[in-house]
């Protein structure tokens, strides 16, 4: 039990320490108390240290050690107040003391027993001086309440009463004189009043039995008298201290400094969350040793302390990191094995894709389920390099042109599917080529692409943007960059630059006015009576919409749009739109109610002159 | 491309110049719109510089035209519909219309070009087509006085633009705001003298 202050808790708790050394006297609830009258007070962030300094007259009448330390608990201090002091009066601090309702439900068992013993039974209590709880006698069982126990030793002095001689109380009843180890000044107490003081503190001290109270050898693990297991837990029960007060009398000055750091330091309340222990009684006593002399006592067994418990937490610390850095290591050891697995599946995965890719319908229309395989299969290719990602330390290249122009074949390779170097491997199409290719693929999806198939070697968009401008000279048919006027950059092969997408579109528009003719021709006769007629049918100049171009070059309506509107800003453009038409034309209709669709025409305009032939 | 045969166009007989799908359309009141006013792009301003700078002045042509033909001498950029040039700026026959921001562009341009005037002065909505100059007209009226011996007369606007002997004239019924501004021209050319009267009975006199 870390209950009493002992030099081993001491750098334990008070992690901060105010040297305030000042003489000083102590007053109890307005008595003087007379061995503790020439101290000097400590003040750490957790307690109120009173160490006796030097003891000039320790009482005559006792074997007791000399008057102990005291301790007063921070959080214990309810409210403080100062008194500077006036003639002949020396200045003082009054601490008001109280501890609030217990949580744990042990204030409630105690508390009658606290009623019991009086206003000063908790609190301020010591081997020296506190014997004012009330007792039972071991002999005749009499239970001697705490007043009447000091009218029977005979109108003590209160000299001699906080003298604390051993045999000064005696049984009201038989007269026998309170046992040693019967005080309850231990700070710790069992439920019942008999057995208040259960002297846990030393091993020769006798544990009282839970169940019936009696006092047994703390080497026995059962109750001699009922049986009952005995556990320490009596030990954790404390008792509530009601409300008493303490007052600090400095003799010689110093209470305004002792003040200042108390208030400070009862502000911060850095005690708190960190009193496992929970709540004490007031004051605790230094058990013999000092402060300063102290040795570390066998009362904690849980917690280690001094020197000891701080290798003990460290070594406890290393265990679990060592304990930890094992499993990891276990963990990537079986991800590596597992990784092995997984390059099996895949392959095993692709070959069995690929036997059954040939069994395509027979009804000739593509069959969903081949397009899936023919996906999953694609994607299976892409998810890899035919050979190790090139990286700038594993290249063996010193200057980055070199690095890019590595990069740059590696790019080209998967985009184009004929890696230069690697051996080209049969079937096998890159993103912008072959049957799946889309000729033009945005930068970021190309990018994207491309980390995937490097695994965890990743290309920042910076290198990338460096390595584009080598893809030409790396790639066969020639993969260029082309920046588009909303600032969108795609990557397009030769058959997608704007010139021969542009082309394409005016050929196909032409070839509609043939077909256009041609229908007109057969069907001559009817329409040139209807032609001259009404006005309505002039405009036969063929168009095509957007969406027309999107599905003919198998294009996104985005990418479409963008590359036109990129194409119609060329100069000596051959393409100019229609942006009022109903969308209600060559089977593209409306997109979702969208804005109108832009329909494209031959560049008719330019070319245009008029001869007016109106006067 | 145009070098495609086009039989219906042979049957037209009002362009020579027309693109293979596209033919010049004859309006109720005689005037021929190019077949280039068929091509639904035209009423869409293009994005492309060149196209554009061409276009506009294909409209600029066109408008001067049209409004010479008919005779009208205003425009109306406020009108959603181009108010007195909205016959130009909409071809219904392929549905298709010059929009009010296009409108707007093309009147700056025009605004540029000299070709039109606000008018009344400092707005933006009604403009004087000067599909002849304000110093064309002045020097058409001037011809035409000298050559009746009017100079030396007095006359009043109304007997200018309204009166028998202007029937015949090109400026007749010439809005006043436009002959104003014809005679303003002749005033500093020292060749006429307005004289301030009662309401539309203003007078000038030609020397």
């Amino acid at each position: 039990m870390g209950l009493a202050c002992t030099k081993g808790m001491y750098p334990k708790l008070a992690r901060k320490v105010y040297k305030l050394i000042r003489p000083c006297g102590l007053t109890y609830s307005n008595v003087k108390i007379p061995t503790h009258q020439v101290l000097s007070v400590r003040l750490t962030t957790h307690r109120l240290l009173f160490i006796c300094s030097s003891t000039p007259t320790p009482p005559l009448d006792t074997k007791e050690p000399p008057p102990a330390h005291l301790q007063v608990h921070l959080a214990d201090i309810r409210q403080t107040e100062h008194y500077t002091g006036f003639l002949r009066s020396s200045s003082k601090i009054t601490l008001q003391l109280g501890v609030p309702a217990n949580p744990d439900g042990l204030g409630d068992a105690n508390s009658s027993n606290s009623e019991q013993n009086g206003t000063i039974n908790s609190g301020v209590r010591g081997t020296g001086w506190n014997r004012r709880s009330d007792w039972t006698c071991r002999v005749c069982g009499f239970h001697n309440e705490a007043a009447s126990a000091t009218t029977a030793a005979g109108q003590q002095s209160s000299q001699s009463r906080w003298s604390s001689a051993p045999g000064a109380t005696t049984c009201k009843l038989c007269g026998i004189a309170r046992p040693e180890e019967d005080e309850p000044d231990r700070a710790t107490i069992a439920p019942s009043p008999i057995t208040s003081d259960p002297a846990t503190l030393s091993a020769k001290k006798q544990i009282p039995c839970p169940r019936c109270t009696y006092l047994n050898d703390p080497r026995l693990p059962n109750c001699e008298i009922c049986g009952a297991k005995i556990t320490s837990v009596t030990q954790q029960a404390e008792e509530p201290p009601a409300s008493e007060s303490i007052r600090i009398s400095f003799r010689k000055g110093g209470d305004k400094e002792v003040y200042r750091r108390l208030k400070t330091v009862l502000a911060s309340r850095t005690w708190e969350g960190k009193q496992k222990l929970g709540r004490m009684g007031a004051v605790r006593l230094e058990e013999g040793a000092t402060v300063s002399e102290g040795t570390s006592r066998a009362g904690t067994p849980t917690r280690g302390i001094g020197i000891d418990g701080i290798l003990a937490n460290i070594d406890l610390e290393n265990k679990a990191k060592t304990e930890e850095v094992k499993d990891a290591f276990e963990d990537l050891e079986a991800l590596m094995v597992r990784a092995g697995e997984m390059v099996k599946l895949v392959q095993s995965l692709n070959a069995k894709l690929s036997t059954s890719a040939p069994k395509t319908s027979a009804n000739g229309s593509p069959d969903p389920e081949a397009e899936t395989r023919t996906f999953l299969r694609s994607s299976l290719v892409q998810l890899g390099l035919p050979v190790p990602a090139i990286t700038q330390d594993a290249t063996t290249m010193k200057d980055e042109r070199a690095y890019l122009d590595a990069l740059a074949a590696e790019l080209g390779g998967l985009l184009t599917g004929s890696a230069s170097g690697a051996e080209k491997r049969k079937g096998e199409e890159g993103l912008m080529m072959g049957s799946n290719g889309k000729g033009l693929v945005g930068m970021d999806e190309a990018w994207v692409i491309w980390n995937r198939a490097r695994g965890v070697s990743l290309v920042s968009p910076q290198v990338m943007q460096k390595v584009v401008p080598l893809l030409p000279a790396h790639t066969y048919p020639a993969v260029e960059k082309l920046r588009f006027l909303s600032g969108l950059e795609v990557l397009h092969t030769p058959v997608y630059s704007p010139r021969t997408f542009e082309r394409r579109v005016r050929r196909r528009l032409e070839d509609s006015v043939h077909r256009l003719e041609d229908r007109n021709e057969q069907t001559n006769d009817t329409s040139i009576v209807n032609a001259e007629s009404t006005i309505s049918s002039f405009c036969a100049e063929p168009y095509t919409t957007t969406l027309d171009i999107a599905l003919t070059e198998g294009l996104s309506v985005s990418l479409t749009k963008e590359m036109l509107a990129f194409i119609e800003m060329i100069p000596e453009c051959g393409l100019v739109r229609d942006e009022q038409g109903d969308g209600g034309g060559t089977g593209g209709g409306m997109i979702g109610g969208g804005p109108v669709e832009e329909r494209w025409y031959k560049n008719l305009i330019s070319q245009f002159t008029w001869v007016d032939v109106n006067v | 491309m145009a070098t495609l045969p086009d039989t219906r166009q042979a049957a037209s007989s009002s362009t020579t110049d027309a693109e293979p799908t596209l033919r010049s359309v004859t309006a109720p009141s005689g005037y021929v719109f190019p077949a280039i006013w068929s091509f639904p792009p035209i009423f869409t301003l293009q994005p492309n510089p060149q196209t554009f700078a061409h276009q506009i002045s294909l409209w600029t042509q066109l408008l001067l035209s049209w409004a010479k033909f008919h005779r009208v001498f205003t425009l109306d950029a406020g009108a959603v519909d181009g108010g007195d040039c909205r016959d130009v700026f909409h071809n219904s026959a392929i549905n298709r219309r010059l929009q009010p921001p296009a409108i707007k562009q093309f009147v700056s341009h025009l605004l540029k070009e000299g070709l039109i005037s606000p008018d009344p002065p400092q707005q933006s909505s009604t403009y004087l087509i000067y599909w002849k100059k304000p110093e064309e007209w002045a020097s058409i009226i001037y011809t035409w006085v000298s050559d009746h011996g009017l100079t030396g007369s007095i006359m009043t606007f109304y007997e200018l633009t309204e009166g028998d002997m202007a029937h015949t004239t090109e400026f007749y019924q010439l809005p006043p705001s436009l002959l104003r501004r014809a005679l303003d021209v002749l005033v500093k050319r020292g060749k006429a003298q307005v004289f301030k009267g009662e309401d539309v009975a203003e007078g000038v006199k030609f020397f």
